[in-house]
C-alpha cells in the first residue's frame, strides 16, 4: 500500500499472473496454484529448552524427506509431511522460509515467513 | 533552508551494477521508461516468485503489461468533481457515528480492507483467502445523507488479489454498485529501489483500475503516488491530457520517517505547481509537516482516519488554540460514538489553524520551482529542492 522505502514483513504477497490466452491457461493456473500452496508463514510449536529464546533464528533442514527444525544444529521440531511437502515443492520455484522463535501466552513457537 | 528528496549519489557511482541489473536501464522499455530510471534501483530484479513486484525479467511480463495496454499512459479519464472540502473523515470497518457526524463533513471515505474481507492475519503474516467477500455492513443506505468516497487501500495482499479476480468475483461491478460518491485508483506500491519497470506498471495497473471503474459509471480519482521526478513528470503529462481530471490523490500512509515526507512534500508541490488545475486528497498525511505547503495548501485536501482510531483506544482530541497542539486525553466513560465525533471536530480545528499558519509562513517562497531536475550527464542535483 502507498508508497515509501520498507515494506511490511507481513505484507509481502507472490503475485499470480493473469489468464490473457486460452492456449496456456493449464501451465499458468499451475503455477498460480503452486503460489497458492506456498503459504505466507507458518508456526511450529517448540519446546522450552535452555538454548532457545524469543528472537533467535532456526533453520529447516531435510532430514530423510521430513523437514526439521534446528537451531545450532540441534533439532527441536520436525514439520509435518504436510508442510515438509510444501516447503520441498516451494524451494523448486524460489521460495524459502525464514524462521525465528516466538513467545505466544508463555509457548515458544518457530515462526516462518515465507521469503524468495 | 534545504530538502533532499533522495541521494543515490552511493549508487550511481556503482554504474556496472545498476546498469547490468535492470533492463530498463538497456532501453528495452524506451519511449515509455528512459533508460537513467534504473539509476534508482538498487535491489536485485531478479524475482522468480514474483514477491511483492513485477520486475523487468518475469517471465510472463508480456501478460501483465497486456491486461492494462501496455507501460502508455494513454489512458482518457474525464471524472470531474466540484469543490471538495479540506477536511475528509475516514472511517473504519464499521460506520459507527456515522449519522451523528457534524455536518460540517458532507464527505467522508472509506478504504477497500474495511469494505471487503479477502485476507486474514495468521502467523504473523497476511494470507489470502480463496474467496473475497463483501462485508455486510456497507450500502449505501448506511451512508446516510454523506458522500462517501472509496479509498482503494490496504495490504498489498489484499490489492493483489483483488486485481488478480477482479473479474472471478465481478469485483468491480459490485463495488461500482455500493453507491460511493467517488472510488480511488488501486493503491499498487511503489517502494524505493526496487525495479524500475515495478514502478511504472504499478501506477499503470492503478490508473487503469481507475478507468475500469469510470466504465462502470463511477467517478474516480487517480492515485498518484510518485518516487521520483520521472514518476511525477509522468503523471504531470497525464494530467495535462486529461484537464477533467481535478482530484487525485495519494495514500501517505507508508511515509513514516523525515526523509520519506521530504520526498513526498516535494512530489506533491511539483505536481501542484505544474497543474495548477488539480486539487490532491492526501490520505494519512502526517499534519505537523503542512506547513511546508505554504499557499498550495489551498488545493491540499486531508482524509484522515486517526481520529477514529483514537476513539476506538478511548483517546478523545482537544485542540488547544494558545499553543497550537492537539492533546490527547484518556476518555473510558464517554461512548465511541460521541468520542468519534469530538474527535473529528477537533482535528478538524487543528487542521484550519495549521493551514492558516502554513499561508502565513515567511520562510515560504512560491516564486520559485520547488524541484531542480536531476542531471544525468554531470551526476549533479539529485532531486534537490532550492536553496531558501
Amino acid at each position: 500500500m502507498g508508497s515509501g522505502s520498507n515494506r511490511k514483513d507481513k505484507d509481502q504477497p507472490l503475485i499470480k499472473v493473469p489468464i490473457t490466452d486460452e492456449f496456456d491457461i493449464d501451465s499458468i493456473d499451475l503455477g498460480n496454484a503452486l503460489i497458492d500452496r506456498c503459504i505466507a508463514s507458518f508456526d511450529v510449536k517448540v519446546e522450552k529448552l535452555k538454548f532457545i529464546y524469543p528472537g533467535i533464528s532456526v533453520e529447516l533442514r531435510n532430514s530423510s524427506g521430513m523437514y526439521v527444525v534446528s537451531i545450532l544444529g540441534n533439532d527441536i521440531a520436525v514439520l509435518n509431511k504436510k508442510l515438509s511437502t510444501m516447503i520441498d515443492e516451494c524451494s523448486q520455484i524460489g521460495i524459502k522460509y525464514k524462521g525465528i522463535i516466538i513467545e505466544e501466552s508463555e509457548v515458544y513457537f518457530a515462526r516462518f515467513l515465507r521469503t524468495a | 533552508m534545504r530538502y533532499i528528496l533522495r541521494d543515490f549519489s552511493e549508487q550511481l557511482k556503482n554504474q556496472s551494477f545498476l546498469f547490468t541489473n535492470c533492463d530498463v536501464a538497456k532501453g528495452n522499455f524506451l519511449p515509455h521508461i528512459l533508460e537513467e530510471e534504473a539509476s534508482t534501483v538498487f535491489n536485485t530484479c531478479d524475482n522468480p516468485a514474483r514477491k511483492n513486484i513485477i520486475t523487468c525479467k518475469d517471465i510472463h511480463l508480456s501478460k501483465f503489461l497486456a491486461e492494462v495496454g501496455g507501460l502508455s499512459f494513454d489512458l482518457k479519464l474525464s471524472s470531474t468533481f466540484e469543490d471538495l472540502p479540506f477536511y475528509i473523515p475516514v472511517f473504519g470497518r464499521e460506520l459507527t457515528g456515522l449519522s451523528d457526524l457534524s455536518n460540517e463533513f458532507p464527505v467522508i471515505a472509506t478504504s477497500l480492507v474495511n469494505i471487503l474481507d479477502g485476507i486474514t492475519l495468521k502467523a504473523g503474516a497476511f494470507h489470502e483467502k480463496s474467496k473475497i467477500t463483501f462485508r455486510r455492513s456497507i450500502s449505501r443506505q448506511s451512508f446516510g445523507n454523506k458522500k462517501v468516497i472509496l479509498f482503494n487501500t490496504g495490504p498489498d495482499t489484499l490489492i493483489e488479489s483483488v486485481w488478480h479476480k477482479r473479474d472471478k468475483f465481478k469485483l468491480f461491478d459490485e463495488i461500482s454498485k455500493l453507491g460511493f460518491y467517488a472510488i480511488g485508483g488501486l493503491n499498487f506500491s511503489l517502494i524505493n529501489g526496487e525495479c524500475s519497470l515495478s514502478h511504472v506498471l504499478n501506477q499503470k495497473r492503478s490508473l487503469y483500475s481507475c478507468y475500469l471503474f469510470e466504465q462502470r459509471g463511477s467517478l474516480v480519482i487517480p492515485h498518484t503516488y510518485s518516487l521520483t521526478i520521472s514518476h511525477v513528470k509522468r503523471w504531470v503529462n497525464w494530467l495535462r491530457a486529461n484537464p477533467n481530471i481535478n482530484y487525485v490523490t495519494i495514500n501517505c500512509q507508508l511515509q513514516t520517517s523525515h526523509s520519506d515526507m521530504t520526498q513526498l512534500i516535494q512530489t506533491t508541490k511539483y505536481l501542484l505547481y505544474y497543474t495548477p488545475h488539480v486539487h490532491i486528497i492526501l490520505q494519512g498525511f502526517q499534519f505537523s509537516y503542512i506547513k511546508h505547503f505554504g499557499h498550495l495548501v489551498d488545493r491540499l485536501h486531508f482524509a484522515d482516519m486517526s481520529p477514529f482510531k483514537k476513539a476506538q483506544s478511548h483517546q478523545r482530541l482537544k485542540f488547544n488554540l494558545k499553543d497550537n497542539k492537539l492533546e490527547i486525553i484518556h476518555d473510558a466513560k464517554e461512548s465511541l460514538t460521541n468520542l468519534i465525533n469530538i474527535n473529528f471536530s477537533e482535528r478538524y480545528l487543528y487542521l484550519k489553524q495549521l493551514r492558516n499558519l502554513s499561508k502565513t509562513d515567511p520562510e515560504f517562497d512560491l516564486t520559485q520551482k520547488p524541484i531542480k531536475v536531476y542531471n544525468f550527464k554531470t551526476k549533479r542535483g539529485v532531486l534537490y529542492k532550492r536553496e531558501a
